[in-house]
């Protein structure tokens, strides 16, 4: 019953803005095929927060990315500490992979059947990250 | 401990990459391999076969799969390219 009274009133005026104008481009991009929007009351106040699947891993990925460098790796992978990439891992693992992509790891192993597997050892000499 | 090994694909992709980038990638392999098993950091990409898994690495994935001790790294990319 909340609901029915709540929608109704609160939504009779509402206006659909663009992402851009909640959060700047430089702290939350969004990468193609990403769509968000929020919805405000006449008052300018948001009321609801609009996320395709694409735009929802772009803002958690922007978190997460800045977590990366900063945290061990036991606490990057931790849910308590990093939600955000939690909740990234949970949202992709239910993905559909794109044939494409598929197309491409096939390829991959082939050409390593071919020309061999490289040791990383050598990667990392040849990168001087050794 | 776990051996890491490239595809051709993968080691051109982790060359293109920015230098700290590269380093980050190494730290997450190398803390990844050091694991009992390095799948508890890891989620299932497809069976192609073999059984792919993928690491997330802040916006970078590596894609790979696993054999008698070996971590075998396919490819090396950007967040976004796999899913639709």
């Amino acid at each position: 019953m909340i609901k029915k009274k709540f929608l109704p009133t609160k939504l009779a005026k509402a206006k659909l803005i663009s992402w851009a104008k909640v959060a700047p481009k430089k702290i939350f991009p969004l990468s193609k095929g990403s769509q968000a929007g929020v919805v405000i009351d006449s008052k300018g106040a948001p009321q609801l927060f609009i996320f395709n699947t694409f735009a929802l891993l772009d803002m958690l990925s922007e978190i997460d990315e800045r977590l990366a460098d900063r945290l061990s790796d036991e606490e990057y992978h931790s849910k308590e500490i990093n939600p955000s990439g939690w909740l990234i891992d949970e949202i992709e693992s239910r993905m559909p992979l794109k044939p494409k992509y598929l197309k491409t790891l096939r390829s991959a192993l082939n050409e390593a059947k071919k020309k061999g597997w490289i040791p990383f050892e050598k990667i990392e000499r040849d990168l001087h990250l050794a | 401990m776990y051996d890491i090994r490239f595809t051709p694909r993968g080691e051109r992709e982790l060359k293109a990459l920015p230098l700290a980038i590269q380093r980050r990638v190494q730290k997450k392999l190398r803390d990844n391999a050091d694991l009992a098993n390095p799948l508890t950091r890891a989620r299932s990409l497809t069976n192609l076969p073999p059984a792919t898994h993928r690491f997330r690495i802040g916006k970078y994935r590596a894609s790979f799969f696993i054999d008698q001790k070996i971590i075998f790294v396919e490819r090396i990319e950007i967040r976004g390219q796999a899913y639709h």
